[in-house]
């Protein structure tokens, strides 16, 4: 492809093509495509984090008006798989069944009723008798190491797809790691050398809609199953497998998505639905509670580090150890591919002669662990770029003198690339563009860099500190993601665009029909898109892993050219011109003369006229590479040093993902991600009792940032072009959530010489970091890791 | 809660004879706000109180009658000399609670996060109540206990009074939140009176990490006829919050909860010095 760098649709703030509709409230989401006959699901959620089912009587339940079904383990199929939506085979193991006769978690399914309201449901649900054998819970990554630990998975039946090491009886789900170099010489013969513990937390993307799905059977008594899913491929699988079924028995459909950051890469209650339905012949509708949403949804998988870095007196930085060990709570999840991310998409940022990275997974009776914006970046980022701020102050090096000596640059490579892939090696790669010093220079410059000052030189009770983090992510994951789009012409010449990529409230659709309309010649509100259904839309692994532009619009873009191939020769036909004198230009073929023919012209030609053919194409694509974006974060910060209380003045984000096809959206994605970052940097966090009991599973005791907590965000993007991606695009989405807890915690550091290796900043974590002059003791190895 | 039945009176009158006679299963509703937190019983049934005129703030002889069913937002766009409850209302989420939630309903039924509550404890004000007439309950009295637990059936908070609030008079109130929609981790509320350079009157109360609204007076005595001098206040702060039942909340610990107690009584009652001192914050 040519490098085009003067687009006409690409590169432009074109609105949300479903903005209309949403801000009318017109029905697009599931909850609102409901049919008002639907049976109400409600499920029946463990109180123990761990026990035994040894009776279940549904019977009473069975027997009220009302009630068309019950499901628990002893009526419904055991296929375990893995309720994850990931390539395939997939690198994480089959442990779920759709009910079990053990339950793993708080919340953990039990049984489930399907009743004509959800009042009779909820009434159902508390006719049903349980015993259970309560069963010693594991309820922390040393617990479930620990020799003689309680064994989570002890089902005979539980399996890998992959040859990986999954050992069960340890608790352990999966290991990774690599090595490169001789770390352990570095780490005694290096100028300077640093060896620190940091945890990162639980946390939930409180997406506004929560989970939700229906099914129901049609004429033909295929099960169409609506869900607000970022997979509808894989959740089509992934049901056929949990119920033992053909995947051509199911029909998934996905309409607008109220919001998912990753908890929507996850089949949870469509397996349910299905089979309500094919049990009762209804619609049956499920939609979780928030409450259910905090207990049985998807989590960020907690994860310590231990990091140990090397580097010289010069600041040149030479070695680097990450052991990592991740709690993927009581499913596997996506616990492998996460803690893989902490090595892949953070490790290579700079360039590190010895490498040691050593990482694995274990279970625990917790909320279960899933995708979550950032995936194991964004906790690796915490431990690297933390540290990175301790190693610059030991040698008096500014720190972003200190980033901008040892980042990654065009032409160059990792060996981490080559080993580290998604349940197998990864792939080589040369980073093609770059634009990092870019965005680390014009940040400093927004933040106001030069009026930093160091910790000791700051009194008085509010204590400002700037702090900095920088970040690379990925775009799709290279030979494994595929998307496919097919593209069909109409005789007012518009398009109607189907893939199987899935828009999240992201604005994913409106950049791929940019894309299209850039490679067709004509404008976006010419193309009609429409996303997705299993049926009708070609195949994409879905929304996840920062692939939609890059790989999904590719894929569309390839679509688009093929197209207007055809285009051009019906046109050349018609015009009686050679094709290659032949351009497309705002809806028209026009000729090397100036002659031209509209697109309206050239379908009804080829529809109606002479030998007729629907204009259409189909392309896929796979990637051989995954371009990071790069990104510098600033963060102005002000602690009340008495109260501890850390407020996030002004925030910059300078941002290089390739072309921009949508500065708007991408400045949205950036904004969105950021507050989401902070909010989980300053306040979010799972409590729990001494069971595992969550005990803040609602709006009012887990808090997130809104609006009203919003800093001043300024974002910069800065463009760089990003030969492999649609019109040198790259990623947007995911990097920018991975900033905010390094950025605040170097910023509280500069502000209050108080280093915290632990979050969420409540007031009380960092008055006690202050309080303990200058150092919290990082967590202890004993306490942390047991590697 | 659940609701079986709405009434809608029109006149005090109506709704005092409704209330009566529906007993314990009859609960007044201002702004409905309150009701996730109070448990389901039996019947109940809600009689909406808005639509009885006691909406309003009127300036009296040195302060204001606000009747019960002001709303929040009310509150904080009324403007007046001396009028310092915008300050209050301000600071409770959020917008569409501010926009329903009535004085009333704040003060009726207490929560460990009610702001009104400490304003008017420390600004010595009065609450109305009437029971066919209208009493006047020092705003110390009525909140001693749940206020609700004290109504008879049929009895209403019509209106509350307060001073103006104006040198040598000062008012500081602050809350700690951990997002800005959040309930408090800790409210404090003072009011300093001042007599030349000596603190005559010192107010204090606080919540949030107290079960419920509190004045401290051991606290208030330590500082009353001192000098007006804030290093004064954190040695007052620290001796006389000891033996309170501070609760840490949302994963705080005990021992923060106290230490934070004691900064935000500190910093309200500098704020209380400095307007008492008629100086700009
Ligand atoms: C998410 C949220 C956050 C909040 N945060 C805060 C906060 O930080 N600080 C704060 O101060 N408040 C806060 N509030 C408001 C507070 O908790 C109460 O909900 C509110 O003040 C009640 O007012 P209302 O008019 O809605 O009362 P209602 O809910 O209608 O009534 C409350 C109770 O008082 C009784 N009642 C009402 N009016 C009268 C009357 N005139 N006479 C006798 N009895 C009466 C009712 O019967 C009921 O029992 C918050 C509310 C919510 C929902």
């Amino acid at each position: 492809m040519d490098k085009v760098k003067e687009f006409k649709v690409v590169n432009k703030s074109v609105d949300k093509i479903d903005s209309m509709q949403l801000a009318l409230g017109k029905p697009s989401f599931v909850a609102d495509l409901v049919p008002e006959d639907a049976l109400i699901i409600k499920m029946l959620g463990s109180p123990h984090s761990h026990a035994r089912i040894t009776s279940i009587d549904t019977s009473a339940a069975e027997a009220m008006p009302g009630v068309h079904c019950v499901l628990c383990h002893e009526n419904s199929p055991r296929h375990l798989h893995l309720t994850a939506g990931q390539g395939y085979p997939e690198p994480s193991p089959y442990d779920t069944a759709v009910f079990d006769y053990k339950v793993r978690h708080v919340g953990d399914r039990v049984a489930a009723v399907a009743a004509e309201t959800a009042e009779i449901a909820e009434a159902a649900l508390e006719k049903i008798e349980v015993e259970y054998e309560v069963l010693e819970p594991v309820l922390s990554i040393e617990e479930a190491l620990r020799d003689g630990s309680p064994v989570i998975h002890d089902e005979p039946d539980v399996s890998h797809p992959l040859p990986v090491p999954f050992q069960p009886e340890k608790n352990i789900v999966s290991e990774v790691g690599m090595k490169e170099g001789d770390l352990d010489h570095e780490m005694e013969t290096a100028d300077y050398t640093f060896d620190h513990f940091y945890e990162t937390p639980y946390a939930q993307h409180v997406p506004i809609e929560t989970h939700v799905s229906f099914a129901y059977l049609d004429a033909a008594d295929r099960v169409v199953i609506v869900t607000s899913t970022q997979v509808p491929f894989h959740c089509r699988r992934i049901v056929a497998q949990a119920l033992g079924m053909d995947v051509k028995k199911f029909r998934v459909i996905k309409p607008r998505i109220g919001g998912g950051f990753g908890s929507k890469q996850e089949m949870l209650l469509e397996d349910v639905c299905a089979l309500m339905a094919l049990r009762t012949r209804r619609c049956c509708f499920w939609q979780l509670t928030r409450e259910e949403n905090f207990r049985y949804g998807r989590t960020r998988h907690p994860i310590n580090f231990r990091l140990r870095t090397a580097m010289t007196a010069e600041g040149v930085l030479t070695g680097i150890g990450m052991e990592a060990v991740c709690n993927t709570g009581a499913y596997g999840g996506h616990g492998l591919p996460v803690v893989g991310c902490c090595g892949s998409k953070v490790l290579p940022l700079y360039r590190w002669k010895h490498i040691d990275f050593d990482a694995k997974v274990v279970y625990t009776n917790l909320p279960v662990g899933g995708a979550y914006r950032g995936f194991g970046a964004t906790q690796a980022y915490f431990a690297l770029e933390s540290q990175l701020d301790e190693m610059g102050h030991a040698i008096g090096m500014d720190p972003v003198e200190m980033r901008l000596k040892n980042h990654i640059q065009e032409g160059e490579g990792s060996p981490v690339f080559a080993a580290l892939g998604e349940g197998k090696a990864g792939v080589e790669m040369t980073i093609g563009s770059c634009g990092l010093s870019e965005c680390i220079k014009l940040g400093a410059e927004e933040i106001g860099w030069g009026r930093r000052t160091l910790p000791e030189e700051k009194t008085g009770r509010y204590r400002r500190g700037l702090g900095l983090a920088t970040l690379m992510q990925g775009s799709s994951i290279p030979e494994i993601d595929m998307g496919a789009a097919s593209i069909k012409m109409n005789e007012d010449g518009s398009f109607n665009l189907l893939f199987g990529a899935t828009d999240l409230g992201t604005g994913a659709d409106t950049v791929l029909a940019q894309i299209a309309a850039e490679e067709l010649g004509t404008t976006v509100d010419m193309m009609l898109v429409y996303a997705c259904d299993t049926d009708l839309t070609p195949f994409d692994v879905g929304a996840y892993a920062s692939s939609t532009t890059y790989l999904s619009g590719e894929a569309v873009r390839k679509a688009a050219a093929k197209v207007k191939a055809q285009i051009l020769g019906v046109a050349a036909e018609m015009m009686n011109k050679p094709i290659d004198e032949l351009t497309v230009r705002d809806a028209n073929v026009v000729a090397a003369d100036g002659s031209e023919v509209t697109f309206s012209a050239v379908a009804v030609y080829s529809l109606y006229e002479r030998n007729q053919f629907q204009i259409m194409d189909v392309a896929s694509h796979i990637t051989h590479k995954s371009p990071p974006p790069f990104s510098a974060h600033y963060v102005d910060v002000v602690v009340d040093t008495f109260t501890g209380k850390v407020k996030v003045e002004k925030y910059v984000a300078a941002i290089d993902c390739g072309t921009a096809i949508n500065p708007k959206l991408a400045e949205g994605q950036t904004e969105g991600a950021v507050m989401n970052g902070v909010s989980y940097a300053i306040c979010e966090e799972y409590l729990f009792d001494s069971k595992g009991r969550m005990t803040n599973a609602n709006m009012q005791d887990y808090h997130i940032h809104s609006l009203r907590d919003k800093p001043k965000i300024k974002t910069i993007l800065v463009p760089s072009y990003e030969d492999t991606g649609p019109f040198g695009a790259k990623s947007v989405s995911e990097i920018s959530i991975n900033g905010a807890a390094p950025a605040i915690g170097n910023a509280i550091f500069n502000a209050t010489g108080a280093r915290l290796r632990r979050f969420p900043f409540t007031p009380e974590r960092v008055w006690r970091a202050i309080r303990e002059q200058s150092t919290v003791p990082s967590p202890s190895p004993e306490a942390v890791l047991s590697i | 809660m659940r609701f079986v039945d709405f009434l809608i009176p029109e006149t005090l009158d109506e709704a005092r004879a409704a209330l009566e006679a529906l007993g314990d299963r009859g609960y007044a509703f201002a702004g409905g706000t309150a009701f996730q937190y109070v448990s389901d019983r039996p019947g109940a049934t809600a009689v909406d109180i808005t639509r009885l005129g006691l909406r309003g703030i009127d300036q009296t002889d040195g302060g204001f009658r606000v009747g019960a069913t002001t709303t929040l937002t009310d509150l904080v766009r009324y403007q007046a000399d001396g009028w310092v409850l915008d300050r209050v209302a301000t600071r409770i989420p959020t917008h569409q609670v501010r926009n329903v939630s009535t004085v009333g309903g704040n003060i009726s039924r207490l929560f460990p996060w009610s702001d009104l509550p400490l304003a008017l404890l420390v600004l010595e004000g009065g609450v109305v109540i009437s029971d066919g007439e209208e009493q006047t309950h020092a705003a110390l009295e009525f909140f001693t206990a749940q206020p609700l637990n004290r109504f008879g059936h049929g009895d209403l908070v019509t209106a509350v009074t307060l001073p103006a609030v104006s040198p040598p008079l000062g008012f500081g109130f602050k809350k700690e939140n951990i997002t800005n929609a959040a309930f408090a981790l800790m409210t404090g509320a003072a009011a300093i009176t001042l007599d030349g350079e000596r603190l005559a009157k010192v107010r204090l109360a606080a919540n949030g990490a107290l079960a419920v609204p509190q004045r401290l007076t051991a606290v208030e005595d330590a500082l009353e006829g001192r000098a007006a001098d804030p290093s004064l206040f954190a040695g007052a702060v620290e001796d006389g919050i000891g033996g309170l039942d501070w609760r840490g909340r949302e994963g705080m610990s005990d021992e923060f909860a106290r230490h934070l107690g004691g900064v935000i009584l500190c910093d309200v009652l500098e704020q209380a010095l400095q307007a008492a001192k008629g100086e700009a914050e």
